[in-house]
């Protein structure tokens, strides 16, 4: 189901009001300055997504959260193993000696970078539409790109929702790392959403 | 004056690094929840001074916690600490008397401010 223009245009910028949000916060976490090189956000098939997706066989983390009351979404942040390790490295530096333990520290470590990251996105656009929305704790995945977009399009249906899908490079002076951030939101509740705005 | 505080976070990491903070910070951590379950389970168990709440959480929220405890000690002192900074949740848990919200990510500055903005309120228990 496609967006209109202005309905395209306004969930563009709350996405990437959200993004900015995230590189404060991101910040924060790892002790280091970020700045977003580069950031887009389009409706994609979720055909050409997955063929786009296929071009990388290269092992990937994933980490997938969803929402239920009110605006029903599906969340999806993907991380190359790469980036995951820098970005992981970086959080856990200040508590090293306390996570040794931790067999999973890289999943367990992006997955609350990733709810960092998603809560300021969706924190965006729930401020916008004045709603709550409450995300699940997030699922951590590995393994090829096009697997991993799988997870979430299990739950898209070609005829109701939406399929918006943003690529951020972020960087900052001791790492850098890129994510893909892919959301699937029911397009009859986004229309309402963008009807129903509260006035700026 | 330390506190003895609760923490109920479904990520490891997360409570890891906020022990380590309140620890510094003097309070003493007095056990550990994951879901809206086991934190409901330490907090009878324990009978915190405190008791930090995440929102979302495997099995619920942790505003359905709170009201959930709520039942159990009326009571009962808690904040949120969360990675969700919406406006109408914000106004939801202090609607359900939490004592302050912190935002993901904080610093060990932070915490000790929301602390000591919560420690008027805070009236310290003998241990479960």
């Amino acid at each position: 189901m496609n967006l209109s223009l202005e309905e395209k245009q306004r969930i563009t910028h709350l996405i990437e009001e959200g993004i900015m949000r995230s590189t404060d916060r991101l910040g924060k976490m790892s002790k280091t300055e970020w700045a977003v090189m580069s950031s887009s956000t389009n409706e994609v098939p979720a055909v050409r997504m997955l063929s786009w997706f296929q071009r990388s066989k290269d092992e990937h983390v994933a980490v997938h959260f969803r929402s239920g009351e009110g605006v029903p979404l599906d969340f999806l942040i993907i991380f190359s193993e790469k980036s995951a390790q820098s970005v992981t490295g970086a959080v856990t530096k200040p508590y090293a000696a306390k996570l040794d333990g931790f067999a999973n520290l890289m999943e367990l470590t992006i997955g609350e970078v990733s709810n960092i990251v998603a809560q300021s996105v969706i924190g965006a656009m729930a401020d916008e539409f004045d709603k709550t929305i409450i995300l699940s704790i997030p699922e951590v995945h590995r393994g090829p790109k096009a697997s991993l977009l799988g997870v979430v399009l299990e739950a898209y249906d070609g005829r109701e929702d939406v399929l918006l899908m943003s690529h951020v490079e972020m960087f900052s002076e001791d790492l850098s790392a890129d994510c893909a951030m892919v959301i699937i939101v029911n397009a009859d509740v986004l229309h309402e959403l963008v009807r129903n705005q509260k006035p700026n | 004056m330390g506190f003895r505080i609760l923490i109920v976070d479904d990520s490891p990491v997360l409570r890891v690094m906020l022990t380590d903070m309140l620890q510094a910070l003097g309070h003493e951590v007095v056990g550990e929840g994951e879901s809206v379950k086991s934190g409901l389970a330490a907090f009878i168990a324990t009978k915190p001074d405190l008791v930090t709440l995440d929102v979302s959480l495997p099995d619920g929220n942790g505003l359905d916690l709170l009201q959930m405890i709520r039942k159990h000690d009326p009571n009962a002192r808690a904040v949120m600490v969360t990675g969700n900074d919406q406006v109408a949740l914000e106004k939801r848990a202090l609607s359900l008397k939490a004592l302050g919200v912190l935002h993901k990510p904080f610093d060990v500055e932070e915490l000790s401010a929301l602390i000591q903005k919560a420690a008027p309120f805070i009236r310290p228990r003998p241990a479960a």
